[in-house]
């Protein structure tokens, strides 16, 4: 039977692995934060969508004071992340073409 | 019906997430995530999970975005809106990445729906055994305050850690330069306006889930969430922070919420009971207490999070790599 809570779940699972798929294949350092967000509310969805199983109708409560950790602990940790980013200084000129960087992108 | 409501929820999550990981742009990748977090807090308020829903609404959809956006600018700069000419990874080798990914998925969803029971109570039932002990009556309250307060003291310790970490703990927080070439404009006339016109509601908004958070949906991290994004929006409207709320006194308002949480930790094992473990009859003043503190230094926390990536000073200097 498809109840809410097994729908939520697939979803959790599926925006977990899109996360995953992003965090590896984008090269962007902004973006790749943006896309461990992503990855990082697929498992809070999961952990709320298992917290709502509960047969009395009352979920969880401390999956839900976990995720609430979480998406605090993600949103300090997010920051530190960009500010470790900026300090990086400009990113390597995007206009020039591939094949001027040695080692990189060999497997085309 | 409402099954097709969730559905369209999920399908649009997963098309924004689509979205913000392949478009070309970064401002437009990041553009999608803002709704994405929105949607995801009305995917959690559907779950029965409004204290997380809250959460996820200020902090999700408003402050990553923000932080994600300041800092794209600042890295970027007047490159933000190019379509960048660079090759993206070769097809081949995004299509084994996407196959790890899809077994990563398929390992998860075989363990979150059939290797799971699919209905169980989980810590439920002892949560609301002791509830009435614990001194509120908002079950997720309870168990971020009293019984795993552990935790909550050093996720806000986490916090604290972030900040010194950023390189801003000395620093007070600062207001985006004034651009006297800006002042002017009826755009920065009206902002100022509007932000001058809703920081009392977002204060009283705050102050309303701190205070009912002890029996309803809300608390101190909904509270000092909401609180920031009001800052930030008043960081990004260019209004001057009050005098008296500089150096010291910002310092201050970050740890206070460590220092009381701390202290009431201690101060309870000096009248004969474990870390943490309130006396018997004064768990709510300490619960309500702490939270109040915590409010304070979330807010002040993430707020000057935000300034610290947005990469401005008191003096307007912008502090790369300083």
């Amino acid at each position: 039977m498809m109840t809410a809570e097994t729908l939520y779940a697939a979803g959790g699972v599926g925006l977990l692995a899109l996360g995953l798929y992003g965090a590896i294949v984008v090269d962007d350092r902004i973006r790749r934060v943006l896309t461990l967000n992503i990855m990082g509310t697929g498992v809070f969805m999961i952990l709320i969508a298992l917290a709502a199983r509960s047969p009395s109708g009352r979920p969880d409560p401390v999956l839900h004071a976990m995720v609430l950790t979480g998406i605090v602990v993600a949103v300090s940790a997010s920051g530190f992340a960009v500010a470790l980013a900026c300090r990086l200084g400009p990113p390597e000129d995007e206009t020039r073409p591939v094949h001027d960087r040695a080692g990189e992108d060999d497997e085309r | 019906m409402v099954w097709l409501f969730d559905a369209v929820v999920v399908a649009s999550l997963c098309w924004l997430a689509w979205r913000a990981i392949t478009v070309r742009q970064l401002q437009v990748s990041i553009m999608a995530f803002l709704p994405y977090g929105l949607l995801m807090a009305i995917a959690w308020a559907r779950l029965d999970a409004p204290d997380v829903a809250i959460a996820e609404a200020a902090i999700g959809g408003g402050l990553t975005s923000a932080l994600l956006l300041a800092a794209a600018r600042r890295v970027h700069g007047a490159r933000l809106n190019e379509v960048p000419t660079k090759q993206p990874v070769p097809r081949r080798r995004r299509r084994a990445i996407a196959v790890v990914a899809a077994a990563v998925a398929a390992g998860a969803g075989w363990v979150v729906l059939w290797a799971l029971p699919a209905a169980t109570p989980g810590l439920g039932p002892r949560v609301d055994a002791n509830l009435e002990a614990s001194g509120v009556e908002n079950p997720v309250t309870a168990v971020l305050l009293n019984f795993r307060a552990w935790d909550t003291l050093l996720e806000i310790a986490v916090l604290v850690l972030a900040l010194i970490g950023v390189g801003r703990f000395r620093a007070s927080v600062h207001d985006r330069q004034r651009n006297p070439s800006e002042e002017s404009t009826l755009e920065s006339i009206m902002l100022g306006g509007l932000v001058r016109l809703f920081l009392p509601a977002i204060v009283i908004t705050g102050g309303y889930l701190l205070w009912r958070g002890a029996d309803e949906p809300g608390g101190a991290f909904q509270a000092g969430a909401v609180l920031a994004g009001g800052g930030v929006i008043a960081v990004l409207a260019g209004l001057q922070r009050p005098r008296w709320f500089a150096g010291g006194a910002f310092r201050l308002f970050v740890v206070v919420g460590l220092a009381v949480f701390a202290a009431v930790g201690f101060g309870v094992m000096a009248l004969g009971g474990a870390f943490l473990e309130y006396p018997e009859g004064w768990s709510k003043q300490l619960i309500i207490l702490i939270e109040s503190a915590a409010t304070l230094s979330i807010a002040c926390i993430l707020v000057a999070l935000f300034t610290a990536v947005l990469g401005t000073d008191g003096s307007g200097r912008a502090d790369r790599g300083g």
